[in-house]
C-alpha cells in the first residue's frame, strides 16, 4: 500500500479513492454525452467492493449479526458516525430522513445502516432511538465492542475513523463523513461526500431503484 | 491545538455575559479581563430580548439563526446562523442557553482531519470537530456558522429539540457586546 505521513491513523485507501474518483469523473462525462439522463451524484469504486464479509450485531435486531446487504431488490445505506456527534452525523442523516420522504412507496425498499465508530459512549440504549430517529423502521443499530470486527467493516468501505482523547481529557472523534449504497447482493455501488443534497441522494437512489435488476443496477454504475 | 486558553477564554465569556446581565443599565464594555472574580451564577439566564437587541446598529448582528432537531437519545446538538460584522472587528468568545434548553454552549469547527486529504483536496476523508476559543466577526463581513463547517455546539440538552420550537442563545463577543438570538428549531 501507499505510505502515510501519519502512521498512527488507519490506512487511507488512497489508490483506490483515486481510481473511483477518476470512475466517477469519467461516468459523468459518459452520462453527460447523452447515453442516459441522470449523473450520478455519488462516486463509484471499481470493481465493485464486496462489503457483506463482515456482519455486525444489529441492536435493532435483537442483536442477530447484520451483513451489509441491501433487502432483495433494493439498497442499503451506511453511515459510520457517533451519536454525541451534533453537527455532521445528524446533517448527513436528516438528508437521509428527507430523502425516503421524496421517495414516497420506494422508500420501503430502502434500509439506513448506522455503524457507530464509538462503541464506548453509544449504547444500546441510545443508538436504536437514535437512528430509528432519522429512519424509521428502515434503521438498523450496529454496534461491535470488537475494535478489528469494526476496523474490517469499514475498511470495506474504504471508510475511516479514530477516537482520541485530547490534553483536557475531552474524547474526540474523527470518521469519514461519506454515505454508502450497497445493493442485494452486498456490493458497494456509490460512495456520497458529506454535503451531498437530499435532492441529489433522492435523485441517485430514484435512478438505481428504477430497475429490473441488481444487475440492471450494477450496471447503471458501471457502465 | 486546543488549548488551556480555549477554556480561560469561554469562561470569560461567560463571566462577561453574567456581568453584563447584572449592569447592563450601566452598559459597560470593559470586563474583558480573565481574573474577574465572577459574581453570579445566572450566566446561563437569559436576559430579556428587549435589554440586549437582537440587532445592534453598532455591532454584530446574527441573521437565521437555527438549531436541527434532534433525536430523543442525543445528548448534543448544534445550532447556526450568519454573524455579520459592525464597523469594526470583533471576536464571538462564548455562549450560553437557559439550562431548561442545554447545560452549556460551545464554539465548535467541523473539518477535515489534517493531512488525510487526497490529492485531489476533496472530502473523502475524515471530518472531525474540535472546540475553538473564539470565531473572528470582522468589521462589515459576514460569518457563516452552516453545518460541517463552524458550529454552536449545544451539550447535555435538557430535552430533545423539537421542530418549531424558538429559543434565545446569548453570544458574547471581545468588544463586551452581548447579543441575544431567537433561534428557531427545524428539521434542517
Amino acid at each position: 500500500m501507499h505510505p502515510t505521513t501519519s502512521p498512527t491513523r488507519p490506512l487511507p485507501h488512497r489508490a483506490t479513492r483515486w481510481a473511483g474518483l477518476l470512475c466517477a469523473l469519467s461516468l459523468m462525462v459518459a452520462t453527460g454525452c447523452g447515453s442516459s439522463a441522470h449523473t450520478l451524484s455519488g462516486m463509484v469504486r471499481q470493481p465493485l467492493p464486496a462489503v457483506d464479509t463482515v456482519a455486525l450485531p444489529d441492536l435493532t435486531g435483537g442483536d442477530a449479526p447484520f451483513a451489509f446487504r441491501a433487502p432483495e431488490g433494493g439498497l442499503l445505506l451506511v453511515y459510520f458516525g457517533y451519536t454525541f456527534c451534533p453537527d455532521i452525523c445528524p446533517t448527513t442523516l436528516s438528508d437521509v430522513k428527507a430523502a425516503l420522504e421524496r421517495l414516497g412507496d420506494d422508500a420501503s425498499r430502502v434500509e439506513v445502516a448506522f455503524v457507530t465508530v464509538d462503541p464506548a459512549r453509544d449504547t444500546a440504549e441510545n443508538l436504536g432511538g437514535y437512528i430509528g430517529f432519522f429512519a424509521g423502521e428502515a434503521g438498523h443499530a450496529l454496534r461491535t465492542e470488537d475494535p478489528v470486527t469494526l476496523e474490517t467493516a469499514a475498511e470495506g468501505f474504504g471508510a475511516s475513523y479514530e477516537v482520541t482523547t485530547n490534553a483536557e481529557g475531552e474524547i474526540e472523534v474523527g470518521h469519514s463523513a461519506n454515505l454508502y449504497v450497497v445493493d442485494d447482493q452486498g456490493r458497494l455501488l456509490l460512495t456520497w461526500p458529506f454535503g451531498t443534497s437530499a435532492e441529489a441522494l433522492t435523485a441517485d437512489l430514484q435512478y438505481l431503484l428504477d430497475s429490473e435488476s441488481t444487475t440492471e443496477m450494477q450496471r447503471k454504475v458501471t457502465p | 491545538m486546543t488549548s488551556p486558553t480555549s477554556h480561560t477564554r469561554r469562561l470569560t465569556g461567560f463571566v462577561t455575559a453574567a456581568l453584563l446581565v447584572g449592569v447592563a443599565a450601566l452598559g459597560a464594555a470593559c470586563s474583558s479581563d480573565s481574573t474577574t472574580t465572577p459574581t453570579s451564577s445566572t450566566s446561563t439566564e437569559a436576559p430579556s430580548p428587549t435589554s440586549v437587541p437582537n440587532t445592534n446598529a453598532e455591532g454584530v448582528t446574527a441573521l437565521g439563526a437555527w438549531a436541527r432537531t434532534s433525536p430523543m437519545s442525543a445528548t448534543t446538538g448544534a445550532a447556526y446562523m450568519e454573524l455579520v460584522g459592525g464597523p469594526t472587528d470583533d471576536e464571538l468568545v462564548g455562549a450560553s442557553v437557559a439550562s431548561t434548553i442545554a447545560a452549556s454552549v460551545e464554539l465548535h469547527e467541523t473539518s477535515m482531519a489534517g493531512g488525510d486529504m487526497d490529492d485531489m483536496g476533496d472530502s473523502m476523508g475524515m471530518m472531525t470537530m474540535r472546540q475553538v476559543p473564539s470565531i473572528a466577526v470582522p468589521a462589515e463581513q459576514t460569518v457563516a456558522l452552516t453545518p460541517g463547517g463552524l458550529h454552536l455546539m449545544l451539550i447535555e440538552l435538557a430535552k430533545p429539540l423539537e421542530a418549531g420550537e424558538v429559543f434565545d442563545l446569548t453570544l458574547s463577543f471581545a468588544s463586551g457586546e452581548q447579543l441575544v438570538v431567537p433561534t428557531e428549531v427545524r428539521a434542517g
